[in-house]
């Protein structure tokens, strides 16, 4: 299947979903405050997704990033409701922080990973372990919240409106798929990502590329953690523990192959709509919480078979 | 002269590489006497086995959990499955009536089917295991919650609890539950086809798979057998506390991979005993049990077992590769 006709697919299935929603809720799917609700939610899920896609295409997968984000999230918050500073400076502080807790936390991944050799799962496993457990220590359970008001701007506000959390997930797919298509070392982690043996004998630094990608993704978890923590102005040690399987409902959504090497990122970001739109429209249908993640894990299924088809077909004829 | 010292260094190299499943035995029982050199209370032999009474769905789940990882995968739904049991057999329990045995039978079916379920579709679909199992978790947890709509099932009829209060000479049913399925996934590992077959499998599939083993075969009836486990584990849940509650046991499915990696079985499969999973799951209640005798904070538990976990797992990398270098086809 070539590249434009899986997009075309992917963004025909969101517009399917966007008209299905808009048929059974009636108006109140299209309203305005319905629409800046889901531009909203949509960022802080969709670089989680993107983070969750770049190990992905390493055929590797990142189970830590959730507690990536809140790790990120709460010593962030905590710096910017401890420290006695001019509040946009503890903005910047607090954003900077994020970013470079987030970093860490991935190098400590991409470490194990790659220098050390431990299975990614039973890696990122340990990680979470520890991420989890640092977070919770450090609030003893409780809520980080009451940031800077320029904080807040980030995760509230817009610039013409298009809300600033859309822009940074725009700029982030953006850099995401600069990386990945334009240049060397996004090439590598394709070429790594097809076959890890391979690609040693024909001379990558297998374990260098590895260890930039779970960096990568880190950065990407401490941005989720921005925009999550400013949205909801506080962060918890529990918060978000749903977004694991969306995240990688999303990423196989999106034509990302499980096995690595395949995959790009506008599928990723259309998938990622079109499940912010499902799950939206079923809030507002009033269902079941329940039936959200029961949803969710069955339509994960249905692409793994619809990917299998897909893939047997085109062996059968030879493509 | 020269060839007796090679033999002897040889039988000493094997006898080490043995050992993989000792070593924990060894850091536990060193773990357990700096602890009771601190609080002594912790050794006493009643409540040791009363701990591992209250600990028993963590052994039959890891026996079960154990035999999937031997084939080379993961089952994440694990947790879900005992809760959803738990569930479904409480609430028959409470509106049915029905007695014990029917309860227990009851379980063990529906840990089959769910177990079968997960084991077609790994099987069919062709992709890591990790994946299809994050899916059904979502899926049994869910449906469950769903048709039942409630979130706990409390006050079971006294029959439940009162079995399991049984003991057989002095030892609690729980345990005998432990020793006999212990005993079951041995005999099945060691002595038949199948056990053989997943050992195959999990050690190299296209070789497997060329001496005729039936990989579809062999990979439905350990994730069934997991599925079985499973049920056992929330009838022995049941036996325990006598409530359910569809949010428990919610991230075991990470402590069972931990307690079984530190018990030397292999992550990408291939290797894996039943002795390993008890001393791996017996080190992680001890440890847990541990840090609350000498009253360190319940927020630092998670960090500590990372930690430990980080170190056993990289150590035991680190050693593995330097012994099967010559072997290893890793990118490395």
């Amino acid at each position: 299947m070539s590249k434009n006709k899986e997009i075309a697919i992917q963004g025909s299935l969101l517009i399917i979903t966007i008209i299905l929603m808009a048929l059974l809720s009636s108006e109140q799917f299209l309203s305005t405050y319905n629409l800046s609700i889901m531009l909203h939610q949509i960022p802080e899920f969709g670089i989680i997704a993107l983070a969750v896609m770049v190990v992905m295409l390493l055929g590797d997968i990142n189970l830590s990033v959730i507690a990536m984000t809140k790790l990120a999230g709460i010593i962030g918050g905590l710096f910017m409701v401890s420290m006695q500073l001019h509040d946009s400076f503890l903005a910047i502080f607090g954003i900077i922080i994020m970013i470079i807790i987030g970093l860490t936390c991935g190098l400590l991944n991409g470490a194990l990973v790659s220098f050390i050799g431990v299975p990614a799962i039973i890696a990122t496993l340990a990680m979470m372990l520890l991420f989890e457990g640092v977070a919770l220590y450090v609030t003893h359970g409780g809520a980080v919240s009451n940031f800077p008001r320029e904080f807040l701007w980030i995760g509230n506000d817009s610039i013409a409106f298009i809300p600033v959390p859309l822009i940074i997930f725009v700029v982030f797919g953006w850099i995401t798929w600069y990386i990945l298509k334009k240049t060397h070392i996004g090439n590598l982690i394709y070429k790594v990502g097809e076959d890890k043996l391979a690609a040693k004998y024909s001379g990558i630094d297998v374990k260098r590329v590895i260890f930039l990608a779970y960096c990568y993704a880190g950065v990407l978890t401490g941005v989720a953690a921005i925009i999550m923590t400013s949205r909801y102005n506080s962060i918890r040690a529990d918060y978000g523990t749903s977004y694991l399987l969306k995240s990688i409902v999303a990423v196989i959504l999106g034509g990302v192959n499980v096995n690595g090497g395949k995959g790009s990122v506008i599928g990723v970001m259309i998938s990622v709509c079109t499940l912010s739109v499902l799950s939206r429209g079923l809030d507002i249908l009033e269902l079941n919480p329940y039936l959200i993640d029961f949803l969710m894990g069955l339509i994960l299924l249905v692409v793994l078979f619809v990917n299998y088809y897909l893939k047997r077909d085109k062996r059968v004829t030879g493509e | 002269m020269n060839t007796v010292l090679e033999v002897w260094t040889y039988n000493m190299k094997k006898k080490h590489r043995l050992g993989r499943e000792y070593y924990l035995a060894i850091i536990s029982v060193v773990f357990v006497l700096l602890i009771s050199s601190i609080n002594p209370n912790f050794i006493k032999i009643s409540e040791l086995i009363d701990l591992f009474k209250s600990n028993a769905v963590y052994f039959i789940g890891a026996f079960g959990v154990l035999l999937v990882m031997i084939l080379g995968g993961i089952d994440l739904s694990i947790g879900s499955m005992i809760a959803s049991i738990a569930i479904i057999v409480a609430q028959c329990l409470k509106m049915f009536n029905i007695n014990v045995w029917q309860a227990f039978v009851l379980a063990c079916i529906l840990g089959v089917i769910f177990g079968w379920i997960n084991g077609i579709l790994v099987s069919k679909l062709n992709v890591s295991s990790v994946i299809i199992t994050i899916a059904t978790m979502s899926i049994y947890r869910g449906m469950v919650k769903y048709f039942i709509q409630t979130r706990y099932i409390l006050q079971l009829p006294e029959g439940i609890t009162r079995f399991g209060r049984l003991t057989v000479a002095g030892i609690p049913i729980q345990i005998i539950f432990i020793i006999v399925i212990g005993c079951v996934t041995y005999f099945i590992l060691k002595y038949t086809t199948m056990g053989r077959g997943i050992y195959a499998i999990g050690g190299n599939e296209k070789q497997a798979i060329r001496r005729g083993y039936d990989k579809h075969k062999i990979t439905i009836f350990t994730y069934a057998y997991c599925g079985l486990m499973a049920g056992i584990s929330a009838f022995i849940h049941l036996t325990l506390i006598g409530e359910a509650y569809i949010e428990g046991y919610a991230g075991y499915e990470i402590t069972f991979i931990i307690m079984l990696v530190l018990g030397g079985v292999s992550i990408v499969g291939g290797y894996g005993s039943v002795k390993g999973a008890i001393f791996g799951v017996a080190f992680i209640i001890l440890l847990k049990n541990g840090f609350t005798y000498i009253h360190i904070s319940v927020f630092l538990h998670k960090i500590l077992i990372a930690i430990v976990f980080t170190i056993l797992v990289s150590y035991n990398v680190i050693y593995n590769k330097k012994n099967e270098k010559k072997y290893s086809v890793e990118y490395d």
